[in-house]
């Protein structure tokens, strides 16, 4: 079933997706926010997801005393965003259809690339091989595919 | 980073943001990763900094095969903005005293 990505004249850009793709879709922001939140989160995601502004150490200190809570705030207001608009999916017997209007058009990219990255990370991905190829093989091969997805979700979203 | 450019580039320009001001200026630095999108990164220099496509390709360009690329020199507050702006498109950015 092929998947078709629009932009109207209006800038609301339409997904359609089948309806598996979007059972996918509506998994993610609560597994994201479990990661955001929970506080045995790895150190290793900690430093992608809120990563330094200065190599001093008492200046990265300032910095996260002052704006520190603001990427956190961010992201848990991007998710209430998606989650809404998921709510409001467009449901047919075969697929799903998604409209993001302009001013949500980043949130949803934040959504979909910090998904990746949390991905990128369980995985262990280091370089930039593991785009190259999908082995099913792969231990962890359900969330390689799902990185894989995403990435092909992402690029979709940006060409529309 | 990863993945298809998103254009050509025919004569990458130099118009990254500088502004001069008596007061030192901080140097705005975006670190390569294997995860991000090449045109990823090139739609969030476009959209976060007004840059050109070629511009901004030209810098992302400049991180993937340097590892890194100064992407604005501002005074420290803006920088500071532009530093967390870029955390929450899940860029790795970091400021740097300008030298000299």
């Amino acid at each position: 079933m092929t998947v078709e990505a629009r932009r109207d004249r209006d800038g609301t850009v339409r997904l359609l997706l089948p309806r598996a793709q979007g059972a996918v879709l509506r998994s993610l922001p609560a597994r994201l926010r479990s990661v955001l939140t929970r506080p045995d989160v790895s150190g290793r995601l900690v430093e992608r997801l809120f990563p330094r502004a200065y190599s001093d150490p008492r200046e990265e200190a300032e910095y996260k005393r002052l704006l520190g809570k603001d990427l956190l705030e961010h992201r848990l207001r991007t998710l209430a965003v998606v989650e809404k608009a998921m709510a409001r999916w467009k449901q047919g017997p075969r697929r799903v259809e998604l409209a993001i209007p302009p001013e949500q058009f980043d949130l949803w990219l934040c959504f979909v690339n910090d998904m990746r990255l949390v991905l990128g990370i369980e995985l262990g991905i280091q370089d930039d091989t593991w785009e190259k190829a999908f082995d099913p093989a792969h231990p962890q091969a359900e969330e390689m595919a799902l990185l894989h997805y995403l990435t092909w979700l992402e690029q979709t979203l940006i060409e529309a | 980073m990863n993945g298809k450019l998103p254009g050509t580039i025919e004569k990458p320009a130099v118009h990254e943001e500088t502004e001069t001001s008596p007061d030192r200026l901080w140097n705005v630095v975006v670190w390569n990763d294997p995860i991000n999108l090449m045109s990823y990164v090139t739609y969030v220099f476009q959209k976060l900094f007004g840059y050109s496509l070629e511009v901004a390709t030209r810098l992302m360009l400049e991180v993937h095969h340097e590892g890194r690329s100064i992407v604005a020199t501002v005074e420290r507050e803006k920088g500071e903005y532009y530093v967390g702006r870029l955390h929450q498109y899940g860029l790795q950015a970091t400021l740097e005293r300008q030298e000299g």
